[in-house]
């Protein structure tokens, strides 16, 4: 198992550093100036120069990659904003908090309402309470979030002045977020719920708890749940990972400074430090939180565990083969 | 003698097995269009009512787009300043907004930008993800895995912010932006349909063709690939819904297309400011985004039904 956990870690490496690299290398062919964007329009070309060569930007594309990569990975140091010259890891540490209490308000509402809501659906399949939650589900994935979001506030926040249409002062503001964000969420947990559940019932295990006269509810939710719940885990996981930079739009809409406005304020001013950081560190929440639910796995299902050891078991034997032909 | 009774076996089999592609022959000649797999599926599909009216809609929109100007009742770019922010009545059905432009009007030219985006922008998308789909699954080994490498890369940057870098890049203009919108989906069409191929390749008929002597190149276009194309054609209608979505997104946040063309996210992003005094500017536009990724999604829905061999009898 250990040796999994290894093994797993490495191959993020190369992963995240791709990430940089592709990151660094699409903001280098951006069109747009930087320094322009800086210093405004009134310059002349000496300070022009002065300005690029401070920030390193008149070098070649191979010598600032390294520069970009030695910095990160090797000082762990993600730079000064070119706008304002903050720190922009102290700036994504404070801003990461409030996208996380998103993301994570996020998926434990799909634990809570989407799993059980595809559940009821496929132990209902073909009924009114199936068609229900189909409709509900499929509606909720076609309704664009940013608009559900400025719908909530237009009817919670102007008028019915319940909750705050922006900011994050109270615990309360993040309420219309949540729920704006959540929304596309839930109905393709709940989908992907229903579908796991409907294969695995028809499965020949099920059947066979059946025949030995298993009540149904111990079938449904000793036998069936646990199996189905396997790739909605790692849909949960991605979604969890994917929304910490995500929720652009929504932060966008509430006036959230949380790490995707910052980010889309970054791409647009050329803010080259910023971006980089920004996306690298959540290319590496990605795919630390994919590690993890993949690890959880694998704790969990004995049939995954088998298949590494029995990978392991192959190797061995087809290393004793070669060891016996080159003999 | 057993050898004997082996030939005569075989003998037997190999005239059974020639009457019997007789049959199959006659049977093809006689073959009319009804039995042909498009028809069942689009049988089966039509069993499906829901999926039938999200069809019906879209093609309602399809013909709204193509017919935009003998729909439209005004110039959807006509201002009228006297006329501005105005709730819906008869003359304006969904209202103005705040620079006395018909709404209706430009939802109706809106859908040929919203719909012709979705759709070329998930065409590129797919047809990107089936050549590299079929690279890794042709090849196999080193190919196999630097582009599953590649794509683990692309698929760790969150959608949208990867979205909004490759818009920068290529600026703000209609294929530019189809072009981002298609980048982050491709990593996905070309995981499923190398998933698909691994078990395609598995079959018998690959096999077989592989027996008589088929050329690799033949095996993977005329066999493998045609037998790949279910899901690939059920995820490309639940594409183009998710791009016109993702559309609306970018020109929500200023960078997709931008006014004064009626893109429907462009529209709600220039009415978020009159949320308060006049919220039908937002109200009409989203609504029809959302009707449209609806209906995209019934119908894939419907087609994944449709073309699911398990859910055959």
């Amino acid at each position: 198992m250990t040796r999994y956990i290894i093994k797993r870690l490495l191959m993020l490496i190369p992963v995240i550093l791709g990430v940089a690299i592709l990151i660094f290398t699409i903001m280098y062919f951006t069109p747009g100036d930087p320094v322009k964007l800086i210093a405004g329009d009134t310059m002349t070309a000496e300070q022009h120069d002065q300005i690029a060569h401070e920030l390193g930007l008149d070098q070649p594309y191979f010598t600032r990659l390294f520069k970009f990569l030695k910095q990160t990975f090797i000082d762990f140091d993600l730079g000064t904003s070119y706008i304002d010259n903050s720190s922009v890891s102290q700036q994504l540490f404070t801003r990461l908090p409030r996208t996380a209490i998103i993301a994570s308000v996020c998926c434990l509402l799909q634990i809570i309402i989407a799993i059980p809501l595809g559940v009821t659906a496929a132990t209902h399949q073909g009924g009114f309470l199936d068609s229900f939650c189909i409709v509900l589900a499929i509606i909720a994935i076609s309704v664009p979030s940013f608009w559900i979001a400025m719908m909530f506030i237009l009817l919670f926040s102007l008028r019915l002045d319940w909750l705050p249409s922006f900011g994050i002062d109270h615990w309360y503001s993040y309420i219309l977020p949540c729920a704006a964000n959540c929304l596309m969420g839930l109905g393709s947990t709940a989908r992907q719920t229903r579908s796991q559940m409907l294969e695995v019932i028809r499965s020949d295990y099920v059947v066979t708890a059946r025949a030995k006269g298993v009540p149904e509810r111990t079938i449904l939710y000793s036998h069936a749940l646990p199996n189905a719940l396997i790739p909605v885990i790692t849909h949960l996981g991605t979604q969890f990972g994917s929304a910490l930079g995500g929720t652009v739009v929504i932060e966008t809409v509430f006036s959230i400074p949380g790490v995707g406005y910052y980010m889309t304020n970054a791409i647009s001013n050329r803010d080259y430090p910023v971006v980089l950081g920004g996306v690298t560190l959540l290319a590496v929440l990605f795919c630390l939180v994919v590690f993890l639910v993949d690890l959880i796995y694998a704790f969990i299902d004995p049939r995954i565990k088998a298949q590494y050891e029995g990978s392991q078991k192959k190797r061995l034997k087809k290393t004793e083969k070669r060891g016996k032909a080159y003999a | 003698m057993p050898e004997l009774n082996v030939q005569a076996e075989t003998q037997e089999r190999d005239r059974h097995s020639h009457h019997h592609g007789h049959d199959h022959h006659e049977k093809a000649v006689k073959r009319s269009w009804k039995d042909s797999n498009f028809y069942g599926v689009m049988q089966r599909f039509a069993k499906n009512k829901v999926s039938v009216v999200g069809l019906i809609i879209i093609i309602l929109l399809v013909l709204t787009a193509i017919f935009a100007e003998q729909i439209a009742p005004y110039n959807y770019r006509r201002i009228d300043p006297a006329h501005a922010n105005q709730l819906p009545s008869a003359a304006h059905w969904f209202g103005t907004d705040a620079q006395g432009r018909d709404i209706f009007s430009r939802i109706v030219f809106g859908a040929r930008y919203s719909l012709s985006i979705g759709v070329i922008a998930s065409l590129v998308g797919t047809l990107l993800g089936i050549l590299f789909g079929a690279l890794a699954g042709f090849f196999g080994g080193w190919v196999e895995t630097v582009i599953l490498r590649i794509c683990d890369i692309i698929q760790s940057i969150p959608n949208i912010l990867l979205c909004i870098c490759v818009s920068q890049v290529f600026g703000s203009g209609f294929f530019a932006t189809a072009m981002a919108l298609s980048v982050y989906s491709i990593p996905g069409t070309t995981r499923l349909l190398r998933a698909t191929m691994m078990s395609v390749r598995e079959q018998e008929f690959v096999e077989a063709a592989k027996a008589i002597d088929c050329s690799p190149m033949r095996i993977m276009f005329k066999h493998i690939l045609p037998n790949c194309m279910a899901p690939l054609i059920v995820s490309f209608s639940m594409a183009i819904g998710m791009k016109i979505m993702s559309s609306a997104g970018l020109s929500f946040l200023g960078l997709g297309i931008q006014e004064p063309i009626p893109e429907w996210g462009a529209m709600i992003s220039a009415g978020r400011r009159y949320l308060r005094v006049a919220p039908h500017l937002v109200i009409f536009p989203g609504l029809f985004v959302a009707l449209v990724v609806l209906s995209f999604n019934l119908v894939g829905d419907g087609l994944r039904d449709a073309l699911d061999p398990k859910l055959r009898k």
